[in-house]
């Protein structure tokens, strides 16, 4: 049974490295099969597994050549340990709709039968903030079962992941959607483990796993490789399986109850005076 | 005496509602200048005081219509010729009122008080 | 109570507010129903959306055009030839329509540059043609292309051609009346004043609110042109973009649907001092008024009476000739807007027919106003119909005939009620004087149409008679005429050619001569 994962967070937290960091560690510590569609309009989200290869993104291919002629070998490539990967693409900033491209693209690779039955996990890795419909595209219809959202002890990431669960909370019921929890990509700011518990408790789910900052992720990442393949012997390789083993074993699904923006204020306000 | 001259301002009134359009522009500014202004030349050519084409389009437009109302009432309610000016000048005044309240003043068009055409 | 609720609208209680029946002795004060608002949900409207508005029934009447839809082909095909608005030059905005066919790929990265080459390709495919609209659609709307920037560069790429850009997608208020608001102010705002036109009477006059429905223009056009009078715009039935762009200079708006367009009349007085004159085109009597009135604006008021006179004794007695034959017979003008006051009271006094019920499906509260000030008591006047309240009045009151569109016409033929398309006529042009006795033939031939005779036989259950034979209109039309009237030598049916336009194309038109002329002539001869 294949579990379908999308990756929120605020633009800039490290969504793309974590997910494609924690996809290496699953394939090559746990042995899973593992396919990522970026759902990024810039189509970075998977550069660390394919070693930097350009890819032809969905949206190219649908411009270029029409939706009826896309084939799945046209846009999705294997990298790191046989992870499948395709981007969504989409247009230059300012242009067009982003969203309708997300849409576009997960409805190409369903129909496409692209997401096939003997993958472990599907990774959804999704632009920065549910801005439109359209972003939210991989939590309605039930085309993602389980979120996760990256967060920091940062107030705008926090901020960024309490919108986020607004959004989620809007298709919890018609698609089951549920939380799984909140991955902590730490930025080494004062009291971010306990702010991050604090908020992950009070809007009812958990933070599945505290990744520690190391320089090793922006070595690897220099060299256009997750850290599981650029050293599996790595310290951090295996912070990155041990998230990998908690995903796997996750029970908690959670509907989340977003905070307020005064219940908001008043903790960062808490934590954020902290010396 | 009263009756008479209210059964009178009626027929003019019905006639002005079944055959004329002027009375209904969109907004209540409009039409409160629509209805002075037609009702106004309207009497004063039934009275014979004015002889001229008025030279400035808008009022001539007006007039325009004021002329065309007489000649119809004229046509149609002979008893119209046979008024004294003073009675024509009552007439007139209780017609613009109602029409005015018809229209304007007891109109239920939300949109008359629209700043905006 | 003068509001009138229906059966079917039961559980739709704010429909309540949308019909009112004319009690005795009721005025305007007492009952008005609500109008020009949002559709209610669970009444399905039978309403246009404000791009259809904009484009299908003002735009595209514009001869001398290229007609761009800036989005899927369905908008455009959906709005294209129905409407039968015809032109003098063979019908080129017809013949041709264009859209820029919008793709997922188009709505996700942009369109502007499918636009553009849209734009550019219609120019090279029609050289001839320097004009063009484009229509902003709800697809193109939604991603925000910049439609006036695209349009700016085609505009630099290619000297001398113009292009106007209608920004009215189709959510944009609630019926097609929004997008006669919006590209009547858009086209006020970006090309009115651009053209200087070249002034050849004394007698200018913008004909405002008038689409050319199978030739209605060319008719009206025709008695102002024998009047001496230049059109310099007709807004936009058979219309030229550019005289369309030079209406500051008329002197007068002669203003026929103030429905669609008297926000552009209003806008024009406001700005440029031009008075506005409504004006019907339809029924002898409002229709020889309306050019007295002109005429008598311009102090010509001669020529308007030879016309009237003329055509009087030409086609009056082929109208009376119906008059007889339709008496007292039942119907409901159920068209989109203006014809509901248009026609209201002229078609009871000068056809004889009751009007039992009118509607509108856009118009606005103004509307209702004219209308009902026009009908005699007992009219039911409804707002914004649905099908199952239009079924229901028509089981009530029993019309002979409905005047409406096309789709509630279907509607109406299946309870076996003979329908004309109010929009688009039967048999047309309506306007003028030969114009309204065609319509009195339409109307004649839709009631005593001998397939109604056919139709009103349900053949799956009643037996057909095969005694009695054929019956023409004229016999079942007849059958209670007395014989006076019936062999009334006055009166004759319609005499006028199959294609009443034919004698005004190409016609030439006295020359008068203006006083700006003479004075002219007396400063020349004073200056030798």
């Amino acid at each position: 049974m294949t579990r379908k994962l999308a990756i929120y967070g605020k633009g800039g937290i490290g969504k793309s490295t974590t997910t494609q960091n924690t996809a290496a560690a699953l394939a090559h510590f746990h042995n899973k099969k593992i396919f990522i569609h970026g759902c990024d309009p810039k189509a970075d989200s998977t550069r660390l597994i394919l070693n930097g290869k350009p890819q032809q993104t969905l949206m190219d291919v649908l411009r270029d050549k029409g939706a009826e002629k896309i084939t799945n070998d046209m846009v999705i490539r294997s990298g790191f340990m046989d992870i499948r990967c395709v981007e969504s693409g989409g247009p230059e900033p300012g242009v067009g709709c982003a969203g309708r491209g997300v849409i576009t693209a997960i409805d190409l690779m369903e129909a496409n039968k692209a997401y096939t039955e003997d993958l472990d996990f599907v990774f959804f890795d999704v632009l920065g903030d549910v801005v439109c419909g359209g972003f939210a595209m991989p939590i309605r219809d039930g085309k993602a079962q389980e979120v996760y959202i990256v967060a920091s002890g940062e107030m705008m990431a926090i901020y960024a992941a309490n919108n986020i669960c607004k959004g989620l909370t809007k298709y919890a019921k018609q698609s089951g959607v549920r939380l799984g929890g909140i991955i902590c990509n730490s930025r080494k700011v004062d009291g971010e483990k306990e702010f991050l518990e604090e908020f992950t408790a009070a809007i009812g789910t958990k933070m599945i796993h505290f990744v520690p900052r190391d320089n090793i992720v922006q070595k690897a990442e220099f060299n256009k490789k997750t850290v599981t393949e650029f050293d599996p012997a790595a310290n951090q390789a295996l912070e990155y399986a041990e998230l990998g083993r908690k995903i796997i074993e996750n029970k908690d699904f959670v509907i989340p109850r977003p905070l307020t923006m005064d219940q908001l204020e008043n903790m960062v306000t808490k934590y954020g005076l902290m010396d | 005496m009263e009756q008479v001259m209210n059964q009178r301002m009626e027929q003019l009134l019905d006639h002005i509602m079944k055959k004329c359009l002027w009375q209904f522009h969109s907004r209540a500014w409009d039409r409160e200048r629509q209805n002075r202004e037609i009702i106004g030349w309207a009497g004063r050519v039934l009275l014979g005081e004015c002889d001229a084409t008025p030279p400035d389009p808008l009022d001539r437009c007006h007039w325009v219509d004021g002329v065309a109302l007489v000649r119809a009432w004229r046509e149609r309610f002979p008893w119209i010729n046979t008024l004294a000016v003073d009675e024509i000048r009552a007439l007139m005044e209780s017609l613009h009122a109602r029409l005015d309240f018809l229209t304007r003043t007891g109109s239920l068009n939300a949109e008359l008080t629209d700043p905006h055409y | 109570m003068p509001y009138h609720e229906f059966e079917v609208s039961r559980c739709i209680p704010e429909r309540k507010k949308h019909a009112v029946v004319k009690g005795p002795g009721e005025t305007l004060a007492d009952a008005l129903p609500a109008g020009y608002l949002n559709t209610i949900p669970g009444s399905i409207s039978e309403r246009g959306c404000a791009y259809c508005g904009a484009k299908h029934v003002i735009g595209t009447p514009m001869k001398d055009v290229i007609h761009i839809s800036h989005g899927p082909t369905g908008c455009t095909y959906d709005t294209w030839q129905t409407k039968r608005y015809i032109s003098d030059n063979d019908n080129f905005q017809l013949k041709y329509t264009f859209a820029t066919d919008m793709k997922e790929k188009h709505i996700v990265f942009g369109a502007e540059k499918i636009l553009k080459q849209n734009m550019l390709e219609a120019f090279k495919a029609f050289p001839d043609i320097k004009r063009m609209t484009v229509y902003q659609t709800c697809a193109s709307a939604l991603i925000g292309d910049d439609i006036e920037a695209v349009a700016q560069e085609v505009m630099e790429e290619l000297p001398g051609v113009d292009v106007f850009v209608c920004n009215s997608p189709g959510f944009r208020g609630p019926s097609q009346s929004g997008g006669h608001h919006t590209i009547c102010i858009a086209w006020f705002e970006n090309k009115v004043g651009t053209v200087e036109p070249e002034i050849t009477s004394d007698y200018v006059i913008n004909y405002v609110g008038e689409y050319n429905i199978q030739g209605d223009q060319e008719v009206m056009q025709d008695y102002f042109n024998t009047m001496g009078i230049q059109i310099l715009s007709t807004f936009t039935g058979n219309g030229s973009y550019d005289g369309l762009r030079a209406m500051h200079k008329a002197h007068l708006n002669v203003l026929e649907c103030a429905r669609s367009s008297e926000y552009l009349c209003n806008e024009l007085r406001v700005k440029y001092g031009i008075p506005r004159l409504d004006i019907d085109g339809f029924g002898f009597e409002p229709l020889g008024n309306s050019l007295r009135k002109i005429g008598l604006f311009f102090g010509i008021e001669d020529r308007a009476e030879k016309i009237i006179d003329e055509e009087t004794a030409r086609w009056k007695p082929e109208l009376d000739w119906y008059k007889h034959r339709l008496q007292g017979k039942k119907v409901c003008l159920w068209p989109g807007g203006s014809k509901l006051w248009h026609w209201a009271n002229v078609i009871h006094e000068e056809m004889g027919v009751d009007v039992v019920s009118v509607y509108t499906k856009f118009g606005h509260q103004g509307d209702m106003e004219k209308g009902i000030a026009r009908v005699e008591e007992g009219a039911l006047a409804i707002d914004d119909p649905n099908e199952l309240e239009g079924l229901e009045a028509m089981y009530n009151l029993k019309p002979d005939i409905i005047f409406t569109g096309k789709r509630p016409g279907e509607v109406a033929k299946k309870i076996r009620v003979p329908y004309l398309n109010a929009h688009a006529y039967h048999n047309g042009p309506y306007k003028g004087f030969e114009g309204w006795v065609r319509f009195a033939r339409d109307i004649y031939n839709g009631i005593y149409s001998p397939i109604h005779e056919l139709a009103k036989i349900d053949i799956s259950r009643d037996a057909i008679s095969t005694e009695g034979g054929f019956k023409t209109q004229r016999m079942i039309s007849d059958v209670n005429l007395p014989d006076e009237v019936k062999n009334d030598p006055s009166m004759r049916q319609y005499t006028g050619a199959y294609d009443s336009l034919a004698r005004l194309r190409g016609k030439t038109y006295p020359v008068f001569e203006r006083t700006g002329d003479k004075q002219v002539a007396v400063e020349m001869a004073t200056a030798e």
